[in-house]
């Protein structure tokens, strides 16, 4: 891979919410919501977490904003003075670190505070950082609803006068006013029907290159994040299962999860009748991964090692592009592609 | 909408008129839709939220809310001895409608944790349908039927999963459990209202694969409303799509997303990201949004939104044009459409 500014390390992370039971509550057990995840996000650079549900793709997005307790790892961000785990920040450090990284959550009816108008909502974070002039405020946030194409005026509006989709623009303004570098989009999109979908998908790729932004887009929805993502990490059970460039996901798919996956979504064309990849079962509880292979009672090319060891997230060469994949068996999916692949340290 | 009588036909829909009355107003959410059921095929309702297709549905089973009213129009139901019912002048919970809905008619729901009661088991929920349609059953057989149901559906362990409430059900395992109930008196028409969107991908895979099936083996017609258009593709032998209370094309699945003659149906194909072109693929999203139902546009309902609106779309509601055999379009520029292609 070129030599790209790495923006956010994140190493060995795991979030584990404890299980309590009785009167005494006590801890019964862990739900492990990220289970040693690794990644790097690259400046300028939209990385694409895709899972179904339950498989720890939004508590990976809130543990980096530090919004859950995360029990081990760390998550370094560059600072202007160099790499600083923001695990270990202050409480003002952190305030800070907020300011550079941002969310916009998936429910546009429920993140919006409906007792406040437009303004009051956007408003907060803009005294939070440090913009105490009420004339400043207004001019700031009406240049913010410009950008997000909405009239200037609707600053003095309440959200239920809005529909779902001025609503997520809305979401998306508040997340800008801070001029963060990195966004995390949690289904920002999901909820919207498919024609607004369409303006705020290029709403995001618009903001995107004015603001030389960083997204994190975690959606279930892999023609979304085809459509938007340079890279693609695969998630199930809280372990990233496969990595890689969106254009190499798509032609090279190593693991039987992301094979099944892109198998079963409807493609709308008619004419295309591929062959699905049936999946048995449901997703196990992530209280009680199976054993080795989180995956393989699922698996349709389960083997014996599967079941009792569990595979690391090793990184491949292919044709100069890096391809993070974690199977026993994908080995033997290289060679039946016929693709020669360098393992990489 | 189709004229040709053939026995194909299960239920027939016909130029219906539904509307709500709330604080004085009224919102006539259904303004003349009209549609054949048929054996053994699959009809694929598509639109966005709002535009009617539940109304639609729940119309059929006479589900509506009091505040509700069906204005205008028909709702024939074509038995398998040739008798036709009416259900739009049936007594709303009247004994016929009661012994129509689960033996003839069945309805799945878009959400299965608040369709089935927490606290029955389901195995009981499903029983309180079988012995509605089928009296006279001992308690024995009620129970095997169940179990029965629920094994046919894909649903391990189903003696014990028969015992069990909603609660300790997954997601796709309760769906299951719905279209268990739903399949239960094997009716000839299932409903199916967005039973997958609260689903993942490989999940409603799986429930696709069971509909087709029922389709398959018991030539069960079913009506299918969904706001994906991949779904559509993959299910559907016919489709209607839906904007603001009117079906604005209908057609067989090829034709219509081959040659879409709607500018809704259009704009509607161009503004979703197809898996599999990558991220060149040019989405044009459809420019406003849908009008408030209380303050309508005068004449065809997405003129403020088209392209191709001329004057006379404001002021008059296009009637349905006859494009090809099976395909019809509410558009008057349908021809400019259908020439400019995809």
């Amino acid at each position: 891979m070129e030599n790209k500014e790495i923006l956010l390390k994140v190493r060995n992370a795991k979030t584990y919410f404890p299980i309590k039971k009785g009167v005494l509550k006590k801890t019964v057990g862990y739900v492990k919501a990220v289970d040693d995840i690794s990644l790097d996000v690259y400046r300028g650079e939209t990385l694409g977490l895709v899972g179904e549900s339950g498989c720890g793709k939004s508590s990976l997005g809130k543990s980096i904003l530090q919004l859950v307790p995360v029990t081990d790892g760390s998550m370094e961000y560059k600072f202007e003075d160099g790499y600083k785990d923001l695990r270990k920040l202050s409480r003002t450090e952190l305030d800070n670190a907020r300011k550079k990284i941002q969310i916009v959550f998936q429910d546009p009816y429920s993140s919006l505070n409906p007792a406040f108008t437009i303004f009051g909502s956007l408003e907060d974070p803009l005294i939070k950082f440090g913009i105490k002039d009420k004339k400043e405020r207004i001019e700031k946030i009406g240049k913010l609803l410009e950008d997000v194409n909405l009239p200037r005026d609707y600053m003095t509006r309440y959200p239920n006068e809005f529909s779902g989709g001025q609503r997520q623009r809305i979401g998306i303004a508040r997340a800008l006013s801070v001029d963060p570098e990195l966004i995390i989009c949690d289904e920002a999109v999901s909820a919207l029907d498919v024609s607004i979908q369409a303006q705020v998908l290029k709403l995001l790729n618009k903001l995107k290159e004015e603001r030389k932004l960083t997204y994190i887009f975690i959606t279930h929805d892999l023609s979304v994040v085809e459509y938007l993502a340079d890279r693609i990490a695969v998630m199930y059970l809280g372990r990233i299962v496969e990595l890689t460039t969106s254009e190499e996901l798509f032609a090279n798919t190593l693991h039987p999860y992301t094979k099944a996956l892109l198998s079963a979504i409807p493609i709308a064309d008619p004419t295309k009748k591929k062959k699905r990849i049936p999946l048995q079962g449901d997703v196990p509880s992530p209280a009680n991964p199976p054993s080795g292979c989180t995956f393989h009672p699922r698996c349709p090319d389960c083997a014996e090692q599967c079941k009792t060891e569990r595979p690391i997230l090793e990184e491949y060469i292919i044709n100069g592009v890096s391809h993070f994949v974690s199977c026993h068996k994908v080995k033997a999916a290289l060679e039946a592609k016929g693709i020669k692949a360098e393992r990489s340290k | 909408m189709p004229e040709n009588n053939n026995n194909d036909v299960v239920l027939r829909v016909k130029d219906l008129h539904v509307s709500f009355y709330t604080n004085q107003r009224c919102n006539n959410v259904l303004r003349g839709v009209s549609f054949d059921i048929r054996r053994g095929r699959t009809l694929c309702i598509v639109g966005e939220s709002g535009c009617g297709k539940s109304v639609t549905a729940n119309s059929i089973l006479r589900l509506l809310p009091d505040l509700s009213r069906i204005e205008s129009g028909s709702i024939t139901y074509y038995k398998e001895d040739g008798t036709e019912v009416r259900l739009d002048q049936l007594e709303k919970n009247g004994k016929e409608m009661r012994s129509l809905r689960g033996k003839d008619i069945a309805i799945i729901f878009q959400d299965p944790m608040t369709a089935l009661n927490p606290v029955y088991t389901v195995g009981h929920q499903i029983r309180e349908i079988i012995k509605e349609h089928k009296p006279g059953l001992t308690k024995q057989q009620l129970k095997q039927e169940s179990i029965q149901d629920l094994a046919e559906m894909g649903i391990p362990a189903a003696e014990i999963r028969d015992g069990e409430y909603p609660h300790q059900f997954s997601g796709g395992m309760r769906q299951r459990a719905m279209i268990a109930m739903g399949m239960s008196c094997e009716p000839k028409i299932l409903l199916a209202d967005e039973p997958t969107t609260a689903l993942d991908v490989t999940i409603s895979a799986q429930i696709f694969d069971l509909m087709n099936g029922l389709k398959r083996d018991h030539g069960t017609a079913i009506m299918m409303i969904t706001h994906n258009m991949g779904v559509v593709a993959e299910m559907a032998d016919e489709v209607a799509v839906m904007y603001m209370g009117n079906i604005v094309e209908y057609g067989k699945v090829e034709d219509v997303f081959a040659n879409p003659t709607h500018p809704y149906t259009k704009a509607l194909l161009r503004s979703i990201p197809v898996l599999g072109k990558g991220r060149n693929q040019q989405l044009e999203p459809i420019r406003g949004v849908t009008p408030d139902p209380f303050n309508r546009p005068k004449g065809c309902q997405f003129c403020p939104r088209c392209d191709y609106a001329g004057e006379r779309c404001e002021t008059e509601m296009p009637s349905e044009e006859w494009v090809k055999e099976g395909h019809y379009t509410r558009c008057f520029h349908f021809r400019e459409v259908m020439k400019d292609g995809k």
